[in-house]
């Protein structure tokens, strides 16, 4: 991954995240501050986002996530499988969400409400 | 309503994932379905995310043959998983958590003791589970709970569930019934399969199905004649 901040163009490529759906951008920050398995993902997201993850949309992200390298499965606990988030990842979430503080100070901004 | 009910329906949501997917997270998957119905999500929800998110996966799994299996598995699961949950659903309108009560279920015999320990663990339940000897068809199902002072209203506050036995018969307990809010003791005791000269924990009719006596009996003929006329349910 690109670790370089000059440009849009090379912002829009380092930012993996931004065709990956929210879903995937919501369980990186959830692991964001410690390892999870599926069903403390799925609650974990509830309480910060008031989103209720589908199953099948979670299972689906965390294989999406783990190719791409942004996460790690860890060994199961009994039928558990907990997920860490990998450095790419910390970086990726990182980038998308510098990505989205800026749409939104610009958003706030055209609406009146006062940018950052 | 119990997530209980819909254990078998999750299953056949999850068959509908390729294999190596299944192999997976096949077993964590319909845990996660049954504690997210507990937790007060709509089962047709639960098992329609199962759906959606088989039918991407069979477009990954062969892409050779794109189209047909995905559509195979949403029309098929609509069907046969789908409408039966929404009249279950409208028929029996309480799950575990609104009704108060956290329902530990053995959908996998084999992994009984792992089953109900990760369900207690899970709510902070001060609840032992052990395993005892006992009958071919009642390994793996719940022999007896052991529950401590706590009670509510002078009735004891956990509630067993009944299911079927091994080799289909009736009377077994396979799942139990726990408050949300329970914080008293208890012991849980699992049927393990007895090994030559151990005692019983608990028995089970010795003229049901995979039971010593209902094989003799139809080897014999003494009594009954046709072995059909054995009791085959309330085992």
């Amino acid at each position: 991954m690109a670790v370089t901040r000059s440009g849009h163009d090379g912002e829009r490529e380092r930012d993996v995240l931004r065709r990956a759906g929210e879903a995937s951008v919501l369980i990186l920050t959830s692991l964001a501050d410690g390892p999870k398995h599926g069903y403390a993902l799925i609650s974990d997201i509830k309480e910060f986002s008031g989103l209720q993850l589908g199953p099948g949309t979670l299972y689906g992200a965390l294989d999406r996530l783990e190719s791409l390298g942004l996460i790690q499965a860890l060994p199961a606990e009994e039928r558990r499988h907990p997920y860490r988030i990998t450095t790419a990842g910390a970086l990726a979430l990182r980038d998308h969400l510098d990505s989205l503080e800026r749409v939104s100070a610009v958003g706030r901004l055209r609406l009146g409400l006062g940018g950052v | 309503m119990s997530s209980y009910r819909y254990a078998r329906t999750f299953e056949i949501a999850v068959r509908c994932y390729p294999r190596e997917w299944r192999d997976r997270h096949g077993d964590e998957a319909i845990e996660l379905a049954e504690l997210l119905v507990r937790d007060g999500r709509s089962p047709v929800l639960v098992a329609w995310s199962y759906l959606r998110g088989a039918a991407r996966e069979q477009l990954v799994a062969r892409p050779s043959r794109r189209l047909r299996p995905a559509l195979a598995v949403l029309v098929v699961g609509a069907t046969v998983i789908a409408v039966p949950l929404v009249l279950l659903d409208s028929s029996t309108p309480a799950n575990a958590a609104s009704s108060g009560e956290v329902v530990a279920v053995i959908s996998n015999r084999s992994n009984a003791v792992g089953q109900l320990e990760s369900a207690f663990k899970l709510h902070h339940f001060n609840i032992k589970v052990e395993e005892e000897p006992t009958a071919p068809t009642r390994v793996g199902s719940i022999l007896a709970v052991k529950a401590g002072p706590e009670k509510a209203g002078g009735h004891v506050v956990l509630r067993e569930i009944a299911g079927p036995c091994l080799g289909g018969a009736s009377g077994c307990i396979d799942a139990i019934a726990v408050p949300l809010h329970y914080t008293g003791k208890a012991q849980v005791f699992v049927g393990r399969l007895a090994k030559p000269g151990e005692t019983y924990f608990a028995s089970a009719n010795i003229l049901c199905p995979g039971e010593p006596l209902r094989q003799r009996w139809n080897l014999g003929k003494t009594v009954v004649s046709p072995a059909h006329d054995l009791p085959s349910k309330d085992c």
